[in-house]
């Protein structure tokens, strides 16, 4: 790979409104003051007030990173502030971290938020990530994450949404590490809405899990769960995507889909789409579509000049075109190009 | 100029023979065309010359330019210089026309050597207004959710870009109206040259009032058993091609089974189901 470490500083020079936190503390911030938005960075004796304490999971990781976590950084947008140009966040690490991001969109506050993820040496990482948005907000996030091959991550994504409120979840897992990465989405408030999907690329001997849950715990509400994975060389990867809703919760709306190009000869993509549905009144669907990639669409591109490994990327790219909120910044598109060469090489 | 000599290809596919000798020999400046009923072994010839998966060589050889073309693999066959408007063309769903016929074009360049933007987008607008298509094209992905006509008129659109040296156009007038079979045939008559040997592969006279042909071959059992100039091509339109079987004492001119050959023409099953 033509190192892209190198690249994220390169990223960071041309960007707007930028956050930098090395190993949990702020190095750079280029945010002039914004009025409506709020940013506080916690150590490890501060703590969260209750509406956050109360966001959370039965799970080991975020039962650690709730108790013994480093840092957190905090943003809150002001009731109807809509902050129209993204926010982007880079979270570098040179040792292993245990860290948490909060963020609070008051009502019909909005917000777009990018988050870039890595590491620079073998580290662990325990992240935690915690959305409220309240009714009516819009929230965009879309992460990006990269870490060492030998590093083990832990990612915990967890958003509440209020009534008639939005959010939109995109993720791209490009990194070489063991991981587990989870999307856990409550849908509180009558017609919220809740898009989440993700790209997962692994390669070598890794293995990622990605598990989504969208609970439907209100009436008339929509959750969407696209699952995108390709899986190289020996590596393991796994979609785990549950849709509930529950009882009563009538006009909900809650689909999957989960599709997976399987490169590697000895690599394995599990899909498991799951719906609890204990409502009559609701509409449901899930799938999954996972093989290898398509012969004749191989050899049509290479008919064309293009040798086998840029056909395939040309393809391969073409797979994770619905994530095209990654690529709309030229930048980024290269960034992440460049990173899916190194996956798929 | 250009020429691409085949000697004696005999070619299967899982086992079942289908080239059984072909000879053919197409030099730049000429247009060949090869005619024949369903099902013996024409479009599979055209496979072969670009090197289909499915296919295995098992006897014979073909050259360009005398280099062996079967020790090549399919994309050293395109940046060779040969070219196939194939039959029925994959679509590729996230992936631009654009972008796609870009990458083609910066393969057949040294490396970090890239076609000028500008250069392109002026070669593109021109070839989509040269072949009637529609202004969004290059934003539209590849053959995804095109009509047959279309899809035909895209080939067209990419060898324009690509400018092969040898071109093999297989049915290229299928599923094509008559409008569409003029803009298709003025544009590759446009494109005729001596740096370029034309091969078209077709069951009907009519692609040939299009564009022309110097000589014709008939193909039946999987080799060529008729060759000739237009006194032949007006003979078959009038006659068809029962009394060429007549003549050779030919039966069953077929070669590929019936159920073979719809899979050739259909995407295949787990497209289908990758697609949904």
């Amino acid at each position: 790979m033509k190192n892209p470490i190198a690249n994220v500083d390169a990223l960071i020079q041309d960007l707007e409104n930028v956050i930098v936190v090395e190993d949990g503390r702020v190095v750079r911030n280029t945010l002039s003051e914004i009025a409506g938005l709020t940013i506080e960075t916690l150590d490890a004796n501060q703590r969260l007030n209750e509406d956050f304490a109360a966001i959370t999971v039965e799970n080991e990781m975020v039962k650690s990173n709730e108790k013994n976590r480093e840092t957190t950084l905090y943003f809150r947008v002001s009731k109807n502030v809509r902050l129209k140009k993204p926010i982007h966040l880079f979270f570098k690490n040179t040792k292993s971290s245990i860290h948490q991001t909060a963020v609070l969109l008051e009502e019909g506050a909005t917000l777009s938020l990018f988050e870039y993820l890595y590491d620079t040496q073998i580290a662990s990482a325990n992240y935690l990530f915690k959305a409220k948005v309240s009714e009516h907000a819009v929230f965009d996030y879309t992460s990006l994450t990269r870490h060492h091959r030998h590093s083990h991550t832990s990612l915990h994504r967890l958003l509440r949404l209020g009534g008639r409120s939005k959010a939109t979840v995109q993720t791209a897992q490009m990194g070489d590490d063991q991981t587990h990465q989870e999307t856990d989405m409550l849908l509180l408030g009558e017609r919220a809405q809740g898009t989440i999907k993700t790209i997962a690329l692994t390669n070598r001997q890794q293995e990622a899990v990605v598990r989504t849950n969208i609970d439907h715990k209100a009436q008339r509400s929509e959750g969407l769960i696209e699952h995108y994975g390709v899986a190289n060389d020996q590596s393991f990867l796994a979609f785990e995507g549950v849709g509930r809703i529950r009882k009563g919760m009538v006009q909900s709306v809650a689909k999957q889909s989960n599709r997976g190009v399987i490169l590697g000869a000895n690599a394995r993509l599990d899909a498991n789409p799951l719906l609890y549905i204990d409502e009559y009144d609701i509409e449901a669907s899930h799938g999954a579509a996972i093989g290898k990639i398509d012969e004749e669409q191989l050899y049509y591109l290479m008919s064309r000049g293009l040798s086998e490994k840029a056909a395939q990327r040309l393809i391969i790219r073409g797979f994770l075109a619905p994530l095209e909120a990654l690529m709309q910044n030229e930048k980024f598109d290269k960034h992440i190009h460049a990173l899916l060469a190194n996956k798929i090489e | 100029m250009a020429t691409l000599k085949i000697e004696d290809l005999h070619a299967q596919a899982e086992g079942h023979e289908i080239l059984k000798g072909v000879n053919l020999e197409i030099k730049g400046g000429e247009t060949h065309a090869i005619m024949g009923p369903n099902g013996t072994g024409k479009s599979t010839l055209a496979s072969v010359i670009m090197g289909h998966p499915r296919y295995r060589v098992t006897q014979g050889t073909i050259t360009l330019d005398g280099e062996d073309v079967l020790s090549m693999s399919t994309d050293e066959r395109a940046r060779a210089g040969l070219f196939l408007a194939m039959q029925s063309p994959a679509e590729v769903p996230g992936v631009t026309n654009s972008d796609f016929i870009k990458s083609a074009m910066n393969a057949r360049l040294p490396e970090e050597n890239n076609i000028s933007l500008f250069k392109f987008i002026r070669e593109y607008d021109k070839a989509v207004a040269a072949l009637k298509m529609r202004e969004d094209l290059p934003h539209r992905y590849l053959n995804d959710g095109f009509s047959g006509g279309e899809k035909k008129r895209n080939e067209i659109l990419q060898m324009r870009m690509l400018k092969p040296t040898v071109a093999i156009l297989d049915e290229i007038d299928s599923g094509l109206d008559i409008d569409a079979l003029k803009v298709v045939g003025e544009n590759v008559t446009e494109m005729k040259s001596d740096d370029l040997g034309l091969l078209l592969i077709t069951h009907y006279q009519r692609l040939l009032d299009y564009i022309s042909a110097d000589t014709v071959h008939v193909m039946m059992q999987g080799r060529i058993v008729k060759s000739g100039d237009t006194d032949l091509m007006k003979k078959i339109d009038e006659k068809g091609y029962d009394w060429i079987k007549e003549e050779l004492g030919i039966e069953d001119e077929r070669v590929v089974p019936e159920k073979d050959e719809r899979i050739l023409l259909e995407d295949c099953a787990t497209k289908e189901a990758f697609e949904k």
